[in-house]
């Protein structure tokens, strides 16, 4: 029997788990630690990190792995702020639109950063997609093993001693961790929280077309040997106090483009994906039980930013709103009769929320609270662009 | 000194336990302990988090959970066994010792004495959890769900029974560099028999090697930062 957050919308389902107390939840209590956290003793820490950092380092001083999102910008604003020299880090995931490529691009030019874009072998990563999408409903887990792997590569070989990331997801969200644990990046971290306990073995097992050698880069490396090189992975939102919405906006002024989201009234996350409020998040309302949007909710409750009450109301709108998938199947190269198998077979329990058209309007009102956060936001043109120039 | 971690058990999932007050989810058992046995731990203590209100339908699913459990390192386990019957579901499980607590508070003989005789006498250790204050030091009855005076513990028992003994500093788990060294100086027992667990950090490790405990359990630290164990034996 699960139990409800009488603070929040998150159950004790959540992907994450969730501890459920008398006067709210792990990820509610955690939240509050934001308003007694002596931030500028946090900020003493991090310099202290940095001064090691940059005794040990002999050209860049730290790996920040992108994927063009409005936090990658923030990061990145506090990376250089500290006096480090950054190397950023990208996967190609192929599934960027034209805002996508223009925010990745932007990103690289504004902040005037070297960079590094890893484009993984199309055939391969589109069969363990076709896997994973098979096996655990999911899409994204090749991409993200990539994207959690292939920069704690580059900084081993690099011998790049502090990986950056930005917030602790598992923090954000549930609580997991206190702010004053100082959680770094694991092994184990990625797994439980990034892969949802699945890592690439269990991705190829029987199905998948794929030879274990073109795999490297969706593989962890070994953990005594990045612990050898002395190599660390750090969250910056445990020196930070995060409000995501706050600061993403603040980003527009380096160019970052927000997209227009049917989804979800967060136009600055994740925007210039062609897929991350489309499938995917059908997909996790199919495993999880509910949509990206009761992640947005829960988090403008804890910044006060909403009631409780409107969230809810809110979250029943956005549950409404239908998507387009057709453009993933075609991008996986999926005949129409394979398209019509899989949604009549796999996703007749979510079939009311799946249209074939490019956009459905639908207009939601938001709470006072939320209108200033929103900016001018962009639609994209192209989707599903494989390589593209922001520029 | 062993160097161990412990992981508590509530429902089927891990969690992690602040000062005795606040729980955190952690995850699931098997990815914990295959990154524990990476990184090389000397030994695992899982704990059912058990209050008044266990149930046998709640051990039931912890011990379905451990039954599955995949590891060459030595797990510990302890929480809510309380009856003999109890002992039987625990004989097929992949564990080498059992941790009993209301058990010894209790002075359940026959159940220590049947536990003895299946895992032999070395697999038994005492759980207390203790509150120091005020250089006053409690034991908490987890099943009564209260504080007792450290004279209604009969260590005797405790010493006659129990192998080791695993101190849990309640008010300092889930912080770092808290446990309260007090704690040993009021336990009437040999210091090679103790195990301490709560408030661990590098320093405690330090001291309790210079005063031969058996082993220290880190709590919550130990997946906070990748290998940081190896960083503990070696302090």
């Amino acid at each position: 029997m699960h139990k409800f957050c009488n603070q929040c919308l998150y159950t004790t389902e959540h992907p994450f788990g969730l501890s459920v107390y008398q006067s709210g939840c792990s990820g509610c209590s955690t939240h509050q630690e934001k308003n007694v956290i002596n931030w500028d003793e946090k900020h003493q820490v991090l310099q202290t990190i940095v001064k090691q950092v940059k005794k040990k380092s002999k050209n860049y001083d730290c790996v920040v792995p992108v994927t063009g999102d409005a936090e990658d910008y923030f990061v990145l604003s506090k990376i250089l702020a500290l006096g480090l020299s950054p190397l950023v880090v990208s996967v190609n995931d192929y599934f960027k639109n034209d805002i996508g490529w223009h925010n990745l691009h932007q990103l690289i030019t504004n902040f005037d950063v070297d960079s590094l874009v890893f484009n993984p072998d199309i055939r391969v990563y589109k069969d363990l997609v076709r896997t994973s999408l098979r096996k655990f409903d999911h899409i994204l887990l090749p991409s993200l093993s990539l994207h959690t792997s292939f920069p704690v590569h580059v900084a081993y070989e690099r011998k790049i001693p502090l990986i950056i990331w930005g917030q602790h997801q598992a923090i954000e969200q549930v609580g997991k961790f206190s702010h004053h644990d100082n959680v770094e990046m694991s092994k184990w971290s990625r797994k439980e929280h990034d892969l949802f306990e699945t890592d690439i073995d269990t991705l190829i097992g029987n199905g998948a077309q794929v030879s274990t050698r073109d795999l490297n880069y969706y593989k962890y490396p070994n953990i005594e040997q990045l612990s050898r090189r002395g190599i660390r992975g750090i969250y910056l939102s445990n020196y930070f106090r995060w409000d995501p919405l706050m600061q993403n906006q603040q980003m527009v002024a380096h160019g970052f483009r927000p997209e227009t989201n049917q989804s979800s009234f967060d136009i600055y996350e994740r925007a210039g994906s062609s897929v991350y409020y489309q499938f995917h998040d059908l997909l996790k309302f199919k495993r999880v039980g509910y949509r990206k949007i009761r992640d947005h909710l829960v988090r403008e409750i804890r910044h006060e930013r909403i009631t409780r009450e409107q969230a809810s109301a809110l979250e029943q709108e956005y549950n409404q709103v239908k998507v387009n998938i057709r453009g993933f199947f075609d991008w996986l190269d999926v005949s129409q009769s394979g398209y019509e198998w899989f949604k009549l077979h796999r996703l007749s329990s979510v079939k009311s929320l799946i249209c074939e058209s490019t956009f459905e309007q639908k207009t939601i009102t938001l709470p006072e609270g939320l209108t200033p956060l929103i900016e001018k936001t962009y639609r994209a043109s192209n989707e599903f662009i494989y390589f593209g120039k922001g520029i | 000194m062993r160097t161990g971690a412990t992981i508590l058990l509530k429902d089927g999932r891990c969690y992690q336990s602040y000062q005795w007050s606040q729980i955190r989810p952690l995850g699931s058992l098997q990815n914990i302990i295959n990154s524990l046995e990476e990184y090389q731990c000397d030994e695992v203590a899982i704990i059912r988090l058990v209050r008044k209100d266990d149930c046998r339908e709640a051990l039931n699913i912890d011990l379905r959970l451990l039954q599955q459990v995949n590891t060459m390192t030595p797990l510990s386990f302890g929480g809510g066994i309380r009856v003999s019957d109890d002992l039987d579901l625990l004989t097929a499980l992949p564990i080498e010792r059992l941790i009993f607590s209301t058990a010894f508070i209790n002075k359940n003989t026959d159940l220590l004495n049947q536990a003895t005789q299946s895992y032999g006498r070395q697999a038994i250790q005492c759980l207390l959890p203790v509150k120091y204050s005020q250089g006053r030091i409690e034991i908490f009855n987890c099943q009564k769900n209260t504080f007792l005076a450290i004279d209604d513990v009969d260590f005797d028992y405790i010493n006659t029974h129990a192998n080791e003994v695993v101190l849990l500093d309640t008010q300092n788990e889930g912080l770092h560099d808290k446990f309260d060294k007090e704690i040993i100086k009021g336990i009437p027992l040999d210091e090679n028999k103790l195990i301490i667990s709560g408030g661990i950090s590098h320093n405690i490790i330090r001291w309790a090697k210079e005063v031969n405990l058996a082993s220290a359990l880190i709590d919550n630290k130990v997946l906070h930062q990748e290998h940081s164990i190896m960083s503990y034996k070696h302090a």
